[in-house]
């Protein structure tokens, strides 16, 4: 078992791919919102981007926010719509956010992991005891 | 996460070879996290801050050439905060911010 599948076992045993090099240029949340050049988090501003208007804080009501401000609005499902950007965010059994994923048009989910690759892989295949849970889904209309 | 203890550098390792041993721990322990305030905090990124000033420049050269998440130890040893908002997340420029601090400030970086 490599260690990608030992921090993420829900991934064993699903047709999951890695998409790219480790990069720490970008985390999963600029990945989920279609940014591959910065680290987006709620931390000091010094030291990761996060939009001025949007409340600096790790909380889930501040990842909504977030989402809201890019022109997401709450999605009722998973299913992949013609037309339609849907993201998921995740948090631990605390209610702290950690993880975001984006739907592909094949339905499939991407994620850039943490400071490591991009992997392709179904949607509930990474919860568990890192990223904890799907607790919100968003949509927007796809960009061209 | 393994402990401390279990991890303890066999003695008299230089500190090169020992920054890479707690390096490779806190990448393989810590690289799926987003939230790099928790990934600081685990035991193989304090000890490299327990390494001390001779890391200092041993971090400035990997920011130099991979750049990586050596902004917070830097940080705590040096005292400095050379970064600023306009570039918070842009990892490279935040990289470079630090190369030129180390230049600027007697690192052979």
């Amino acid at each position: 078992m490599n260690i990608l599948e030992h921090l993420l076992p829900g991934l064993s045993g699903t047709s999951y791919e890695i998409t790219s090099w480790c990069n720490s240029d970008y985390n999963c949340i600029a990945w989920a919102v279609g940014d591959g050049t910065e680290w987006w988090w709620p931390g000091r501003p010094d030291k990761s981007f996060w939009p001025a208007a949007v409340p600096r804080r790790e909380t889930l009501e501040a990842f909504e926010a977030l989402f809201t401000f890019l022109g997401f609005i709450p999605s009722a499902d998973d299913v992949p719509e013609p037309g339609v950007e849907k993201v998921a965010l995740f948090a631990n059994r605390h209610g702290l956010p950690t993880h975001a994923a984006r739907q592909l048009p094949n339905s499939r989910w991407t994620s850039k992991i943490g400071r490591a690759e991009d992997i392709e892989h179904d949607l509930h295949a990474i919860e568990g005891d890192l990223y904890g849970q799907v607790v919100r889904l968003f949509q927007r209309p796809a960009r061209a | 996460m393994s402990s401390l203890l279990n991890n303890a550098p066999p003695a008299e390792v230089d500190v090169e070879t020992e920054f890479r041993r707690l390096a490779e721990w806190w990448n393989e322990e810590t690289k799926y996290l987003s939230n790099i305030g928790l990934a600081v905090q685990h035991p193989a990124y304090r000890a490299i801050v327990a390494l001390g000033p001779p890391v200092i420049p041993i971090l400035l050269n990997e920011l130099a050439t991979k750049p990586d998440w050596w902004f917070d130890a830097l940080e705590e040893l040096t005292g400095a905060s050379p970064l600023t908002s306009e570039i918070g997340g842009k990892v490279r420029l935040m990289a470079a911010k630090w190369v030129q601090w180390g230049r600027d400030n007697g690192y052979g970086v």
